[in-house]
């Protein structure tokens, strides 16, 4: 406990001095307010790059605007969470910064989970923040199309549990690999790979990249089974990174 | 207090570590020498619980490191070669992260970062990320995060290599005065003159072997032999070989113009050398009798020739 409380602070301190909670945060917070008013913008820009009305054609609606944000948190902010985390663990390895924590008999665990929970706790919050902050300019832009708040945040933790997921995986792959971008660059190769896989209805259900269809469809239905699979592969990977953590040689 | 016993480590087919042995008794200062790679950083690590060893023991007040490993780093301080930090962290954070991780009370953090700091001159600095200290100022923050849980034995490796003279005199003046609180350390250095000056024992490894293990002063009494520096004024050509026919004469060492000769019997060379040096008949510039420090003994030793 004392290990996970030391790293818990340190992981704070760290992610405000290097930036990355407002990396992370400004991503999120600015397709949140700029999706919704460039949409409402589209017709008049291309009207203006075309001379031509095409508004008729060019309908959009609120749940359109809240389906463009979540292909901007798939498609972009997916990369830099993953991105931002990919040094997390194998860094600090790779640099000798655990040799005093070590020498002072810290817990692998702690360490692992400190780090863990503290991002999963951070993105989280952004994301529903990033959510709420997207509902509330979308409602304002454009017509009601009914959908509910509750809806706008089961979408949300559908988004939530897929970056829970790729938090760890890129944790895990840090720690095995010690190099923080190729790390990155193989875990974001494996998320967008697993989109091809969607031919294949038996094994795509229980991808985490289900979630993502799940949180365009604005409901809890199909996301039972890429939950579970979200929880079991999260346990078992934190469990990964807590042997490796014990096993590996740090300096 | 701690015993280490047969030893073995390897990297890969590389067998870093042969099956090394070695006991340091409470409240000693004990000196480990060995020239780059002989295994000394691989021996400090693995009592320091960073590396995994193949085989052998280490015990620590009786107990067993495999099975009470991380109760017993709680009694270990280590400070590395080239100590690392969280930059972004200042140097009371660090502290205070280092406390937490040891399971100390925040009171007692607060407490223990003031002394230690102020022991090691690094109080003024404190509040500044670690980041921004120079060289000397990493290696003694180290030393206090290595103190900080007020370890019974005090592992430091290479303390003093990057610290100018001054720097160097303070630190090791703070290892002596941790012998009178009954605090044990195994200290590493390439600096001879410093386990000369702090060191009651030494080891010498070599090769992944211990090669020597002894008191400082018995080593020096044991191995300590007179040398004659003698230097002329013209080159001697091949005088050396003169001084060979001498039966207490162990070896000669020649350079152009000067000779170093290893005597056995040193009563025997006061009454004979000089006359012996006389018969060649070459001028002498300076003749002084050279006691062999423990750098002479380590060069010695680890060449595997102890007759030069």
């Amino acid at each position: 406990m004392s290990t996970f409380k030391a790293y818990f602070k340190k992981e704070i301190i760290e992610a405000i001095r290097t930036y990355r909670y407002i990396i992370i945060a400004a991503v999120l917070i600015f397709f949140a307010i700029s999706d919704p008013i460039l949409l409402k913008l589209l017709p008049s820009i291309l009207k203006s790059q075309t001379q031509m009305d095409i508004s008729s054609f060019l309908v959009i609606n609120e749940k359109m605007a809240l389906q463009n944000y979540i292909k901007d948190l798939f498609q972009l902010c997916n990369i830099v969470i993953v991105l931002v985390i990919s040094g997390t663990l194998g860094k600090e390895i790779k640099d000798g910064k655990l040799i005093f924590p070590y020498s002072k008999g810290s817990s692998p665990a702690g360490i692992v989970l400190a780090k863990a929970v503290h991002y999963v706790i951070y993105v989280g919050i952004i994301t529903f923040l990033g959510f709420l902050i997207n509902y509330y300019y979308v409602t304002m832009l454009f017509k009601n199309d009914g959908i509910t708040i509750i809806q706008v945040l089961i979408s949300a933790a559908s988004l939530i549990l897929f970056f829970v997921f790729n938090i760890l995986l890129t944790m895990a792959f840090s720690c095995l690999i010690k190099k923080d971008i190729a790390a990155g660059i193989i875990v974001l190769f494996l998320c967008y790979f697993s989109i091809t896989l969607k031919s294949v209805k038996g094994i795509y259900d229980f991808l985490p990249m289900k979630l993502i269809d799940t949180a365009n469809s604005f409901s809890s239905v199909g996301m039972a089974k890429p939950t579970i699979t979200v929880i079991v592969a999260c346990i078992a990977l934190i469990a990964i990174m807590i042997y490796q953590m014990s096993k590996v040689e740090v300096v | 207090m701690l015993t280490v016993n047969n030893l073995v480590k390897s990297y890969g087919k590389l067998q870093v570590l042969k099956g090394i042995s070695f006991q340091i008794s409470r409240g000693k200062i004990y000196g480990f020498l060995g020239e780059n790679g002989a295994g000394k950083t691989t021996t400090m690590s693995i009592i320091a619980g960073l590396i995994n060893y193949d085989s052998g023991e280490i015990s620590f007040n009786g107990e067993g490191f495999k099975k009470n490993k991380r109760e017993l780093l709680r009694k270990i301080g280590y400070l590395p070669q080239t100590p690392v930090f969280y930059g972004y962290l200042s140097g009371y954070e660090y502290l205070d992260f280092i406390g937490t991780i040891s399971g100390m009370p925040r009171e007692k953090i607060k407490k223990r970062s003031s002394e230690l700091l102020e022991l090691v001159g690094v109080k003024e600095a404190a509040s500044r990320k670690i980041g921004g200290y120079s060289g000397g100022m990493l290696q003694r923050f180290g030393l206090a995060v290595a103190m900080f849980n007020s370890p019974e034995i005090l592992i430091l490796d290479e303390p003093t290599s990057s610290l100018d003279p001054q720097g160097r005199m303070e630190v090791l003046e703070l290892i002596a005065s941790l012998r009178a609180e009954g605090v044990t350390v195994f200290l590493s250095t390439h600096i001879l003159n410093d386990i000369e000056r702090v060191c009651d024992e030494v080891s010498i490894l070599h090769e992944g072997k211990i090669i020597l293990s002894q008191r400082l002063e018995d080593l020096k009494k044991d191995y300590i032999q007179p040398i004659y520096d003698i230097e002329f004024e013209e080159n001697l050509g091949n005088l050396s070989e003169a001084f060979k026919k001498y039966s207490w004469i162990e070896a000669v060492k020649q350079d152009r113009n000067s000779l170093s000769i290893y005597v056995k019997d040193v009563n025997r060379a006061q009454q004979e050398l000089l006359n012996i040096i006389a018969a060649f008949n070459k001028p002498v510039l300076s003749f002084s009798l050279r006691k062999s420090n423990l750098e002479d003994i380590f060069i010695r030793l680890v060449n595997k020739n102890v007759n030069i």
